[in-house]
């Protein structure tokens, strides 16, 4: 079997599970967001009903738009100040064997944000900065809460296409409740058990220390009395020589973190190498098992959509959009690193895929998931805000690189995060039918709600909130000292570092282009600005659409209706997304990987 | 710098609370 015909089979394989589950599973979270009763609910009740009680919360009683946006805010701010306080006392609380130190105020400032954004950006090492408890009780959790915040916010853009003539659009407490306890909980905790199975650790112990056969001789950073990395003038760690035969393995609670980071969209892992770490994803099983869940929910939000303005093929349509554009640019990815790097043959280097080697470009892969399965991981990973890596995206080809970089860009809706996907693809259809409205001469409108001038405001500041935070973040970056110090690869691949950097960042992925050095107080703090602004901008302007949608008449659908469940329609949304994104990024990405491209076939 | 750092969270806040309240005052359509 080639390897096109390898890739082909095992992106068909997980895009064919995940839709068949989209059905009842999307069925299934359409109950759980509208009230019905589940299997879940019924054995969940008493608590759920508990924690009502416990917050003096009254779930019959909705919101407006703007008091949803408000709570939201407030318990998204709680959930950054715990994570906050966590990394900075963690010395001193329990849970941490290894006793590491208290994380630095602006590493703590970055991490806190991005896990409540549903970012994880990682600018630490996780086996060598956060305690246990850390882990656990702040970043573990902000995965559930983070995804439900995303998750409630889609509800609300749902509900604006059902409700009419009213300024309620739900109660946040009982939407992030319900998604916490009924969906992500219960399916994380299959996962996690899977995963066990398959070989990721979970257990409290202190790390282990194996030794090694060879002596190893490396630089080792220089640490303070309190553990903390001694830094010289420019900021640089300062190191000292050191040789040893002990190797340390990383223990910890790996897969509970492990099976929401993908089903939740997040993506942070346990580890630095994260879905590289043979405790994270050990196996070629616990590999599919990590694209499926990736993609697990945010597909089958397509059929809870369909199913809740009471006409599913309006979710397919949104699915097969976002399956257009996620297989052409997947398939983008795995041509290209297939192909490998050019220079290699001028070296006698053969990178042909043969029986005994997979040939391509293997560099920062692991060969234990080979070109086809690292290729489908970074496309899903970007594809959907969750940023988890099985391999270094710095390492893949200039065209390889522009894939992830591009999904990102066009808004992260193919299929998206958990909620997020489902509502910015929306954004893009009543743009979609703005144009289409525009083009015939007709007032636009979607789902039997009118499309004026209010929504196309919302929509723009929904739309323009990230390429603006992107861009320029991007060219702040490469102006400041503070900016190109983190590349580590100057020339059109360093830009291409700092542009992923804020691509990943102001779109809410997480993950990163290796070769940037982000442990800085420059990126902790330029990224976390572009992690909160990224997230809860668009989030401002999606729940304001919802409450504007909610209180407008339904308009019958008559003759000169545009249908929104056809090849026309899901043609024209493929289009509007393809021409935002081009517009918005052609320019950044041209001085990034198309450069970095002409170069290397150039010969440089 | 805990100072420093959560005057920044805060104030990210409230830059977005004011957005919440600068989109009420976008004028209904009908």
């Amino acid at each position: 079997m080639d390897a096109g015909t390898r890739f082909a089979l095992l992106a068909l394989l997980i895009l064919g599970a995940v839709i068949a589950c989209a059905k009842p599973l999307g069925k299934y979270i359409a109950d759980v967001m509208e009230g019905r009763a589940t299997f879940a609910s019924r054995l969940g009740g008493p608590f759920e009903r508990l924690i009502y009680r416990l917050c003096g919360t009254d779930p019959a009683q909705e919101m407006t738009w703007s008091h949803y946006a408000i709570a939201l805010l407030l318990f998204n701010l709680l959930g950054a100040l715990v994570i906050y306080g966590l990394q900075r006392l963690q010395l001193w609380l329990p849970l941490n064997p290894q006793h590491l130190a208290a994380v630095s105020a602006d590493s703590a400032f970055n991490t806190a944000v991005a896990f409540v954004t549903n970012t994880d950006w990682q600018g630490y090492s996780g086996e060598s900065t956060m305690s246990y408890l850390t882990q656990m009780a702040g970043l573990t959790v902000q995965n559930y809460l983070s995804a439900a915040t995303g998750l409630s916010v889609a509800v609300v853009l749902i509900r604006g296409f059902i409700r009419h003539s009213t300024d309620r659009i739900g109660n946040f407490w009982v939407d992030v409740t319900r998604s916490s306890l009924y969906l992500l909980l219960p399916l994380s905790i299959v996962l996690a058990l899977v995963l066990v199975g398959q070989g990721v650790i979970q257990n409290f112990e202190s790390y282990e220390t194996a030794t090694t056969i060879e002596k190893l001789t490396f630089d080792n950073p220089k640490t303070d009395p309190d553990g903390n990395a001694i830094k010289d003038d420019k900021g640089n760690a300062v190191t000292e020589s050191a040789t040893t035969q002990a190797q340390t393995l990383p223990m910890g609670p790996v897969a509970s973190q492990e099976s929401i980071k993908e089903l939740g969209t997040n993506g942070g892992g346990f580890f630095n190498a994260n879905s590289s770490h043979p405790y994270e994803n050990p196996t070629t099983l616990s590999n599919v098992l990590e694209i499926a869940a990736i993609f697990l929910i945010p597909f089958a939000l397509t059929y809870t959509f369909g199913r809740m303005v009471g006409d599913t093929r309006q979710g397919w349509a949104l699915m097969a959009a976002m399956l257009v554009l996620f297989a052409v640019l997947a398939a983008t990815a795995f041509v290209s690193e297939q192909g490998g790097n050019p220079l290699f043959a001028q070296h006698g280097v053969d990178s042909q895929a043969t029986a005994m080697q997979s040939g391509g470009n293997m560099e920062g892969k692991e060969t234990r998931f080979g070109i086809a399965a690292s290729a489908l991981f970074a496309a899903a990973t970007t594809a959907t805000s969750c940023g988890a890596v099985n391999g270094m995206h710095d390492s893949m080809t200039p065209i390889g690189g522009f894939v992830p970089l591009f999904l990102m860009q066009l808004g992260e809706l193919t299929p998206g995060g958990v909620g997020t996907g489902i509502y910015t693809i929306l954004i893009f259809a009543i743009l979609g039918v703005f144009i289409a409205g525009l083009m015939i001469g007709r007032t636009p409108e979607y789902l039997g709600k009118k499309i004026q001038a209010r929504e196309m405001k919302l929509a723009s500041i929904f739309i323009l909130t990230t390429p603006m935070v992107v861009l320029v973040g991007t060219a702040i970056g490469v102006v400041t000292l503070g900016g190109k110090a983190g590349v580590s690869n100057p020339g059109a691949h360093g830009f291409s570092e700092i542009l992923y950097g804020f691509t990943s960042a102001g779109n809410n992925n997480g993950s990163a282009f290796a070769g940037l050095s982000a442990n800085t107080e420059f990126y902790n703090l330029a990224l976390g600005i572009a992690m909160w602004l990224g997230r809860f901008w668009p989030i401002v302007a999606a729940l304001a659409i919802g409450g504007s949608l909610a209180s407008k008449k339904r308009i019958p659908v008559t003759e000169g209706t545009m249908p929104t469940h056809g090849p026309l329609f899901i043609s024209l949304l493929i289009g509007t997304i393809l021409l935002i994104g081009v517009l918005n990024y052609v320019p950044a990405l041209a001085l990034g990987p198309v450069v970095e491209h002409f170069m290397l076939f150039q010969g440089h | 710098m805990d100072v420093i750092y959560l005057t920044i969270l805060f104030a990210l806040l409230l830059a977005t609370i004011g957005l919440v309240l600068g989109i009420e005052r976008i004028g209904e359509d009908r």
